[in-house]
């Protein structure tokens, strides 16, 4: 593993040099050229680029410029402009053209507007299918967030959070015709973000497909455009909040409450209380806290730094990237206080054509993540340790035992850790003395294709292999230390005096090697061939595609590799660019299905209108742009078949039976499940329309319907099958389910002034229902799920708080343990005077059904204000972690200050406290059960762009830009404050950072 | 030329990359087994039996003393704290053996269909005879188990009439598994008929005999652990004392006196009473185990119920009421005033079983003395997560080698019986004393009841020839005593719950217990104050478990009265 690492990490290096000695070489005869880029119509453009031998100028007032070249070197240069065509020419010819014409680009028909589905290719308005394509070079003008997915967020409609289409649950992400985790791209690798959004666009993507597809294209170098681009970013990231727990002294009266309350004796003394409270000496009566700054930074720090080259010309361009990431950690003791997450990562890649039939590419990428992190877990154990259990830091002056003391390891030359035989792991302790877990994982992605010219076959016809690997590993190094703790215990001696003397837990060990643990590693190996044809006839314009596709995937501790194999054919056919169609046509092959079943056809088609192509709106001076279009599909998938052989029968070997007094042994084995000859493939069938409107060249309007239904969905029946047929089922193809709604996106954009602004906003929603479900037979009908939301949260309906012994004894009977006043009292919705399983009904959803993004971008001459915000509403949320429910001796939150009593009867927020279990109060009930109705602003940029074009000689002609940003910057939800509170886990931060770009 | 060395490369290339995908297609052989593998090693078809056997507990959970008048526990979130305090619910039954019973029997059926098909020899037609002999009276004995154990905890009063429960002598298909609860009658009949197969095919006990090495190679010494025809008549003295109990009443006492009376007295009578048997958990050779699982190394019981200042958990705490329930070592129980009880000093002069059992305030564990009173440190009642929330911790089955100290960790010899002796003698005294009283012997075994409860009391250590046994006169005084040796003897065995049940005594099942708190003396000694620790909510109804409810949707079986 190491040395194929090592030997890929060398092929990656030879591309790079090769990259930069082909374009690296010097002569000295030069010339110089001059003359003028006009348009169509012959009006001068300004500010167009040239780019020539690696230079770049751009035109004048009078749309003319001059360059000055040398003469053995190439003689193409590239003129290029925002809303036109690029053209690429020759200086030989200059002399007949004297202007140089440029076209403007069509309306999604430009080259910038050429869509890349990996398999095949087409102009953006002549897709008959429903997408989304996100241009990365537009966004970050504005927008410098570098997280690919998280970028996508709140931009394109039908998208929930960042990877969700359509509600279908989390897309297949193909970075470049591979799935691939994009957390290893940042987006100013990519050239383009294509988001397909209905069955048809993602058919060709076989078995997969039945989840959403989102294609990532990394970017590639272009001919004759030498670019060096410099990026920094420094940012800092604030905490939002941290968990309140109660301090000692209250913890113990409202804990010695929740005793009473059971009938039981108080745990803590009064004396106790109150040398606690006062703090007398908080080696006997300890009161600790963890969000202070003994432990915690007030923020934590990170920077990116990125290089980016590219360029080349009609033989060869290359593209390379690098770059490192660094951000640290909260902490502020030991090995906590270095923690830091790294990420160092190099992408290249190289065109080169090999002959007039033949191109090849080659790419490879390394992304290496090393974190090091302290041993223990202190976000875990800050949020359940409590506040009285040990002191953690005792004064070594307090230990009269000069022998222990001798022997003791001292924290800071003066301290002792403190606990107990019960907690030898003491937070302090653990992050100085712990050691530490230093993690690395590395993934290794290498890419090559060769594409060939069939044209001397049929005109139009192109062939491509194209392989791709994907390796990745990771493993931690650990020194796993153990430290002592000490135990301080008062006797009282027969003089009378207390006495203090302290037990010794555990030892101090520290280990003289690092342990390597948990090595993990995944393998794969993707490999497509296409054969493309594409030719007019007349005004017929086509677009053949065959694809044969495979991939393999091997993952540790697998032991079936993960192998998918499809062929398709796609046709795509326009007619004079109004008529639009597309028909796919897929085999999947699947190795969890045997027989007949190992294949699978799923048709797709999809059609298109343009009618704003047609004679009666050509003209129209305010519809600009109208599409529409309807698809429908099938797509078979064995996506939800979770096991191998299910068609068969199987025995699988368990545990060792011994017997003989220990001297035999045999091993038991267990029927895993029945044998079912007819399982087969689950089936996605989805119908989508939707149009695309363009106003007056400044409103734009976009909407959306699609139904899709899964079915044939694998199960066990095990609600079905008694338990006394012995618990081993079959597996049926036998659930089913839909999602359905729709989406809008609307647009609307200035820029005829030097104040420019566009607005945006969209709105996705969708229902899920489920339609057959293996459930049990209820005796009420509001507990099944058929019939309902698939994400529908069943719980009881509360009532309030019992108010007296009265209220009980006229209430239904509830089962869930005794009741007193102040527990909750819950609806008894079959009013058969007991409150038990039946009494539970659909309370809310768990998946949001409404979600909105706002856009706005404002824009005045080098200045721009950025502001990205999402929404939701329809979702609601159970807040049931141990911070809400406090029972038993669970820490106490400042959640229970608000509790019942007989005196606060009438305003209490929370139930009587326990120190039992009280299963009555705590179950899923809408007592517990809030609306997660929310807005953030996710993102608000401020950027400085400025290019100095007209000064030739300037280091920043070719762009600069400087901004500050900030993310996650306020929420407005009647939950802000739970929802921004993370417990157990590292806080939520706002980030506010500082970046800068150059390109050279 | 080019045209075809190009057309030949891509053919090339792209044909190779795809062609052969059937065997593309084809998952791994990975370690599964087909039913034809599973025939043809007799090795792998013994397996389904052994899952069978695997299925049983191999270790002691104390749940049903938990939810019973014997224990509490320290653990809040404990399912059967949960159910002894009101939840107990055909939806909630945290002690339902449904699922695993009839899982077991599952792989019984599972075996029984085809084990005759299996080569289990290829030397002698005799050794092989001889296996499948032994293998069908194991299966047969092993579905009993499991038909007992859903009888005890699933059959009960539909409209008021005594069911049972579905038989399942077969492997059910997928269309025809909606089987009836059958008659208490026929169930019984079911379990008898099982028991009869096992006791008629098995040997009495696995032990090689002289010079026959296939005897021995089918039913030799090799098997003990497995289920052999002794266990299998102890399981019949089991199942018939159930159904002779009140709650019952299928049976008559006399035949549940004669199940057990019969086997006692082919054993040998009362000799068979091994005179270190109280402590039958410290090794598995002391023939008071008649069947038992082998021994691993572990220590998990302890680090389960250790005290904390041993670094347990402390998780099981004995109740005031079962301390109680131990006499003096007189034999006197406590509340007579001939015991000699000391209210000040309560643990002194008792049953020598007390100190073997129960962790009281200053009885050794592990060589140290225990203190449980009220701010004595880690171990003191309620002191910590992991303290007393009696007053007591559990000393029962501790295996006293055992190290928990971190870094010094140290695991013993670990085993779990099934089934001993003295309960088929605490079987034989209340069937016994039942059907003839406590001294009638009509059936000329050599033993009456009080023969029998007198041995074990003398064992236990109780001193002065039992003065006060020989104040009992009446079947009623001799049932109450029988009552009280069978929860002393047989605690944390996981009879108790089941055994008030049958007994139908509610009054027990639905009375609080308590804990105690102890406070030293300011001149030495301590007070003793006695306090409720918890409710014990249970109806009438519950002297019989429930069929689980999402069983009762599945097809029509009827549930239990009340639940």
């Amino acid at each position: 593993m190491k040395h194929l690492i090592k030997i890929i990490s060398f092929a990656l290096f030879v591309i790079l040099l090769t990259g930069v000695s082909l374009f690296g070489q010097k002569t000295k005869k030069k010339y110089t050229i001059s003359s003028v880029v006009v348009d169509e119509s012959g009006n001068p453009v300004v500010n167009a680029y040239v780019w020539a031998q690696g230079k770049m100028v751009t035109t004048d007032n009078t749309g003319s410029f001059s360059v000055n070249l040398v003469k053995s070197r190439s003689n193409v240069i590239l003129v290029e402009a925002e809303n036109f065509e690029p053209l690429k020419i020759s200086t030989d010819t200059f002399a007949l053209v004297k202007k140089i014409v440029l076209k403007h680009s069509e309306f999604q028909a430009g080259s910038k507007d050429v869509v890349n589905f990996v398999f095949n290719k087409e102009k953006q308005i002549d897709v008959a299918s429903t997408i989304t394509v996100i241009d990365p070079e537009e966004l970050l003008k504005y927008d410098n967030q570098q997280r690919v997915m998280v970028a996508l967020r709140g931009r394109v409609p039908g998208l929930y959070g960042t990877n969700n289409v359509n509600g279908l649950g989390a897309a297949v992400v193909i970075v470049d015709g591979m799935e691939q985790d994009p957390g290893n791209i940042r987006v100013d690798e990519v050239e383009q973000i294509v988001i397909l959004r209905d069955a048809a666009s993602r058919a060709m993507y076989g078995a997969q497909a039945d989840k959403p597809v989102i294609l990532i294209n990394t970017k590639r170098g272009e001919a004759y455009k030498t670019k060096l681009k410099i990026m920094g970013e420094f940012g800092v990231s604030d905490p939002i909040s941290y968990p309140k727990f109660l301090n000692a002294a209250d913890y113990m009266t409202l804990y010695n409450e929740a005793l009473s309350n059971d009938g039981l004796a108080p745990f803590y003394d009064s004396l106790t209380i109150a040398n606690t409270r006062s703090g007398v000496d908080p080696v006997l009566y300890p009161d600790e806290s963890y969000y202070n700054s003994t432990y915690l930074k007030d923020v934590s720090k990170s920077f990116n730094i990125q290089t980016e080259a590219s360029g080349g010309n009609d033989v060869a361009t290359y593209y390379v990237n690098f770059g490192w990431k660094r951000s640290g950690g909260l902490l502020n003791v030991g090995e906590g206080a270095k923690q830091s997450f790294n990420r160092l990562n190099v992408n290249s890649n190289v065109d080169f054509k090999i002959n007039q039939y033949m191109k090849m590419y080659l790419g490879g990428s390394v992304v290496y993540d090393f974190n090091k992190n302290p041993r223990g877990d202190f976000w875990g154990n800050s949020a359940t340790f409590h506040p009285d259990w040990y002191p953690v830091l005792i004064p070594s002056s307090r230990m009269e035992d000069s022998i222990l003391l001798a022997a003791a390891r001292l924290v800071d030359g003066q301290y002792l850790l403190g606990g107990t035989s019960e907690y030898q792991t003491n937070i302090y302790g653990d992050l100085v003395f712990g050691g530490y877990n230093n993690s690395t994982k590395r993934n290794l992605n290498f890419r090559t294709a060769l594409d060939f010219d069939l044209g001397f076959i049929t005109k139009g016809l192109t062939a491509n292999v194209t392989m791709l690997f994907n390796l990745y590993d990771s493993f931690n190094t650990v020194q796993a230390n153990e430290y002592a703790v000490y135990e301080p215990v008062t006797v009282t001696l027969p003089t009378g005096v207390d006495s203090l003397y302290f037990i010794k837990h555990n030892e101090d060990v520290k280990q003289g090697d690092q342990s390597v643990t948990s090595s993990d590693f995944t393998r794969d190996m993707n490999v497509f061939g296409t054969l493309n044809y594409i030719r007019s006839f007349n005004n017929h314009n086509l677009n053949l595609t065959a694809l044969a596709y495979r991939t393999e995937s091997q993952v540790n501790g697998e032991f079936h590799h993960d192998k998918r194999l499809h062929f398709a054919l796609q046709a795509m056919y326009n007619f004079k660019g109004k008529y639009l169609a597309e028909l796919s046509g897929v085999v999947t092959g699947s190795s969890k299905l045997s027989g007949k079943h190992q294949y699978g056809f799923s048709p797709t088609v999809a059609l298109g209108w343009i009618p704003s192509k047609e004679d009666f709106l050509k003209d129209n001076s305010v519809i600009n742009f109208l599409k529409v279009n309807a698809s429908f599909g099938i797509i078979n998938t064995d996506n939800y078949i979770n096991d191998y052989y299910l068609y068969e029968t199987s025995y699988t070997t368990g545990g060792l039976f011994t017997y003989g007094n220990g001297m035999y042994k045999n091993r038991r084995r267990r029927i895993n499940y029945l044998k079912n000859p007819d399982l087969s493939w689950v089936k996605r069938e989805e119908i989508s329309t939707g149009f695309q409107l363009d106003l007056l060249n400044a409103l734009w309007i976009e909407a959306n319907y699609t139904y899709s239904k899964l079915y044939d969905i694998v199960v066990q029946r095990k609600n079905y099958y008694p338990a006394i047929t012995g618990g081993v089922y079959q597996y049926e193809n036998y659930e089913s389910k839909m999602n359905q709604g729709g989406s809008v996106a609307i647009n609307y954009h200035n820029d005829k002034h030097d104040f420019k602004y566009n607005i945006g906003v969209n709105f996705t929603y969708f229902v899920p229902k489920a339609l057959k479900v293996e459930e049990p037979k209820y005796e009420v009908d509001y507990r099944y799920l058929e019939g309902n939301p698939t994400d529908s949260k069943f719980g009881w309906v509360a009532e309030g708080f019992f108010r007296d012994s009265a209220d009980i004894a006229n209430h239904a009977i509830q089962t869930f343990g005794e009741v007193q006043p102040g527990d909750i009292k819950y609806k008894d919705l079959n009013n058969d005077g007991i409150i038990d399983n039946n009494d539970q009904k659909i309370i809310g959803n768990s998946n949001a059904r409404l979600q909105y993004g706002i856009n706005l971008n404002l824009k005045y001459k080098a200045l721009g204000l950025f502001l990205l915000g999402t929404g939701q509403t329809g979702q609601e949320s159970y807040f049931k972690s141990a911070y809400y429910w406090v029972y038993g001796n669970r820490k106490y939150s400042e959640e229970v200050l608000g509790r019942w009593t007989e005196e606060t009867a009438s305003t209490a927020t929370y139930p009587r406290l326990s120190s039992k279990y009280n299963a009555n109060n705590f179950r899923n009930s809408t007592f517990w059960l809030y609306e997660n109705n929310w807005f953030t602003l996710h993102t608000a940029q401020l950027t400085y762009t400025f290019s100095d074009r007209l000064k030739p000689n300037s280091i920043l002609k070719k762009g600069f830009q400087v901004y500050v940003r900030a993310s996650n910057l306020f929420t407005i939800s009647d939950i802000k404050e739970k929802r921004e509170l993370n417990v157990g886990k590292a806080p939520q931060t706002r980030y506010y950072a500082l970046g800068l770009k150059v390109t050279f | 030329m080019m045209k075809k060395v190009y057309n030949i490369i891509l053919i090339f290339l792209v044909g190779t990359l795809f062609f052969s995908c059937e065997n593309f297609l084809t998952p791994e052989e990975d370690n599964r087994l087909t039913e034809e593998q599973m025939l043809q090693n007799p090795g792998y078809w013994e397996g389904l039996l052994l899952e069978a056997y695997g299925r049983m507990p191999r270790n002691y959970k104390f749940d049903l003393d938990i939810a019973g008048d014997d224990a509490v526990t320290n653990d809040v979130n404990s399912s059967a704290t949960r159910m002894a305090t009101g939840e107990w619910t055909s939806a909630y039954n945290p002690v339902s053996q449904w699922n695993s019973a009839y899982a077991g029997i599952f792989y019984v059926n599972n075996f029984l269909e085809k084990y005759r098909e299996v080569t289990w020899s290829w030397e002698s037609d005799k050794v092989n005879e001889l296996h499948l002999q032994r293998l069908s009276g194991e299966a047969y004995g092993l579905r009993a188990w499991y038909e007992i154990l859903l009888m005890v905890n699933h059959a009960g009063a539909v409209n008021g009439q005594i069911t049972g429960l579905p038989v399942v002598d077969k492997v059910l298909g997928i269309d025809d598994f909606q089987v009836p609860r059958a008659t208490i009658e026929n169930y019984l009949k079911q379990i008898n008929a099982d028991l009869d197969s096992a006791i008629i095919n098995l040997p009495a006990y696995y032990e090689d005999v002289a010079d026959d090495a296939d005897y021995n190679e089918a039913m030799g010494t090799r098997f003990i652990n497995r289920l052999s025809g002794t266990a299998a008549r102890a399981l019949k003295s089991r199942v018939s004392l159930l159904a002779a109990s009140p709650s019952y009443s299928v049976m008559t006492w006399e035949e549940a006196a004669a199940a057990a009376g019969e086997l006692i007295r082919d054993n040998g009578g009362l000799t068979i009473l091994s005179p270190t048997g109280v402590e039958f958990y410290k090794d598995f050779n002391d023939r008071e185990n008649i069947w038992f699982t082998a021994f691993t190394m572990s220590r998990s019981l302890e680090s389960d119920n250790f005290p904390p200042s041993l670094y347990g958990k402390g998780l099981v705490n004995p109740t005031q009421e079962l301390v109680n329930s131990f006499p003096m070592v007189n034999g006197y129980p406590i509340t007579d005033p001939a015991s000699g009880y000391d209210l000040d000093n309560p643990y002194a002069n008792r049953d020598p079983r007390l100190t073997k059992y129960i962790v009281y305030n200053e009885n050794t564990l592990k060589g140290d003395n225990i203190y449980t009173y009220v701010g004595s440190g880690d171990d003191g009642i309620n002191a910590l997560v992991s303290s007393t929330r009696s007053g007591y911790y559990l000393k029962k089955f501790m295996n006293e080698s055992v190290t928990l100290t971190p870094g010094r960790e140290k695991s013993a010899q670990f085993f779990r019986t099934y089934i001993r002796w003295s309960e088929v003698l605490l079987n034989y005294a209340e069937a016994a004393n039942e059907a003839w009283g406590p001294d009638a012997d009509p059936n000329s075994y050599g033993f009456s009841a009080r023969d029998v409860i007198a041995a074990l009391r003398s064992r236990a250590g109780i001193t002065g020839g039992d003065a006060y046994l020989a104040t009992i006169t009446s079947k009623d005084e001799m049932r109450e005593l029988i009552h009280n040796e069978r929860r002393i003897e047989l605690c944390f065995e996981n009879f108790r719950f089941w055994d008030i049940r049958r007994w139908e005594k509610t009054d027990v099942m639905k009375s609080p217990v308590s804990a105690v708190f102890i406070y030293p003396n300011a001149g030495g000694g301590y007070s003793y104050d006695v306090q409720k620790a918890e409710d014990r909510i249970y109806e009438d109804y519950m002297i019989y478990g429930p069929i689980p409810y999402n069983e009762t949707l599945k097809y029509d079986i009827p549930q239990n009265d009340g639940w």
